[in-house]
């Protein structure tokens, strides 16, 4: 677990910090989702994520961003996938999600990272077919590079 | 080569004079005649005034500087001025008289005494004694924690064992309360204060459920119904309040406050024995800490059906300022309405001061 580059700790918040610290701490005792990289002080994680047994993604393993603001967790953190991103109708080939518990209007501080990877998780399992989303080329083409700017349309609430 | 004698008479304590002279050859430079007084009040100062008196370009700036200095070594005098030495003989001898053992501080300027005095029921209580420059002319101030603020009745002939008889008479009034707040601070679980001082005669005692009650004992009278206060959900405290209006006149005024309201409010309250430690001081939910600016998480939904596993509850304001950054809250005077983040029900009411 090293300290990830291009995080300035002084950016975090005490309170944002110590929070993290703490949900750091509780991700590793947790033992479902590997920090790759993350520092209670930094300001970007990388978390793995493996598709469950008897999914599509089954034997998968992808990579989750997290990048925290310094409201957070009043403001959401941004998560995107990187690359490469899993093939899912809700997930845009450059990594962006279309989850409503990532944004505003849906976003509680009462979530934290490791509900956000149990809510992903269960989105991926719940896929009933393993095809992008239908605007992907527009999308990827047009959308701003931080997806907390795009104005997203929730269609699905099963997931 | 020309002389220039200037007289300094500067108006401190006692109108020390200095003697400033310069001299105007080509470089100015200053030379210095002091008092002996006046360089032992400057003490460590001397080395400033010295490095003043060098960079100095006229007299009148030096003066100026080393009114300054003076100033800053008179206002450090006034504030610890030791009494003096016959003073502090009596002192000794006053303090001998009422053992040295009772004595838990004592400053070395023996300007300040701090005195460990027990009570009837043997709990330790510390009286502060100030000691002016006037004593025993002029009474001591004394401070102790009880309740009621500890006030010294002086007589010329009075000693530091008047000081310390009164004040165990002082202590004698409160020891029903006391016994009163021992027994909620040992059979219960007491969210605040955190360390309680005997001067405080209010506690808040967890509930369970992340609701609380606020009691404050009156002083005098300690066996009689005290102010309570419900924190918490409706949903909890609701049935306790109207539980506590209907039966108080079961109030029993022989019996100790806490059994009271166990056997009024028909709980058992939780102690550190039954519960552990995790249940009763949860952390709130977005700051992850329990204490925040010595206040607890004590927001929670209304709602009754509203109990998912691994619900916290809230600081008011941390929660106030979630609300704010929400569209979908609203407020009314000093309070703001928003939904729950677990149930989505309307039913957070933090109350906040209004923020200019």
């Amino acid at each position: 677990m090293q300290s990830s580059s291009g995080s300035n700790p002084s950016q975090v918040a005490a309170r944002n910090c110590r929070r993290l610290q703490r949900e750091l701490a509780d991700l590793i005792t947790g033992g479902i989702f590997h920090v790759e990289e993350g520092a209670a002080g930094s300001t970007r994680w990388v978390v793995k994520i493996r598709g469950a047994e008897g999914t599509f993604y089954h034997g998968e393993v992808f990579r989750l961003q997290f990048v925290f603001p310094p409201e957070y967790p009043i403001e959401a953190p941004e998560v995107v996938f990187l690359h490469p991103a899993p093939i899912h109708p809700h997930i845009y080939s450059n990594g962006h999600i279309c989850l409503s518990i990532l944004y505003d209007g849906g976003w509680s501080p009462a979530l934290k990272v490791e509900s956000v990877c149990l809510s992903i998780l269960s989105m991926l399992s719940s896929a009933e077919a393993k095809r992008p989303p239908e605007d992907n080329d527009n999308y990827v083409r047009t959308c701003s590079s931080s997806p907390k700017k795009t104005r997203w349309v929730f269609h699905d609430n099963k997931a | 080569m020309q002389d220039e004698s200037y007289r300094v008479r500067i108006s401190e304590r006692r109108m020390q004079t200095a003697r400033a002279r310069s001299e105007t050859a080509g470089s100015r430079k200053l030379h210095l005649e002091m008092e002996n007084g006046l360089i032992e009040v400057l003490g460590a100062e001397m080395n400033a005034v010295n490095n003043r008196l060098k960079s100095s370009q006229s007299v009148e700036s030096f003066v100026e500087e080393l009114e300054i200095i003076l100033e800053r070594v008179a206002s450090n005098m006034t504030s610890r001025v030791p009494p003096r030495a016959d003073t502090m003989m009596a002192i000794v001898a006053e303090i001998e008289e009422i053992g040295w053992n009772s004595v838990h501080d004592l400053h070395p300027d023996f300007n300040n005494v701090k005195f460990a005095v027990e009570d009837a029921a043997k709990r330790s209580h510390v009286v502060e004694v100030d000691l002016n420059m006037s004593y025993p002319h002029d009474p001591p101030v004394c401070r102790g924690a009880t309740p009621i603020p500890f006030i010294l009745r002086w007589r010329d002939g009075y000693t530091l064992r008047n000081v310390i008889e009164q004040f165990e008479e002082h202590l004698h009034q409160f020891q029903l309360l006391w016994d009163v707040l021992d027994d909620i601070d040992q059979h219960s679980w007491v969210l605040e204060p955190s360390v309680a001082t005997r001067d405080l005669a209010s506690r808040r005692i967890a509930i369970g459920n992340h609701c609380s009650i606020q009691v404050d004992i009156p002083i005098l009278n300690p066996l009689s119904v005290p102010e309570v206060r419900f924190l918490g959900a409706d949903s909890v405290i609701l049935p306790l309040k109207d539980k506590l209006n209907q039966r108080l006149l079961l109030w029993d005024m022989k019996v100790f406050v806490l059994q009271n309201l166990q056997n009024i409010l028909e709980i058992e309250f939780p102690t550190k024995q039954t519960v552990v430690a995790e249940e009763l001081s949860v952390e709130c939910a977005i700051c992850y800490t329990y204490r925040l600016d010595g206040e607890i998480p004590d927001i929670v939904c209304d709602n009754s059906k509203c109990n998912p596993p691994g619900a916290r509850p809230f600081h008011a304001a941390c929660l106030y300022e979630w609300l704010r950054a929400i569209p979908t809250s609203r407020q009314a005077f000093n309070t703001l309405f928003g939904s729950c983040t677990y149930c989505g029900s309307l039913c957070y009411k933090p109350t906040f001061l209004a923020r200019s």
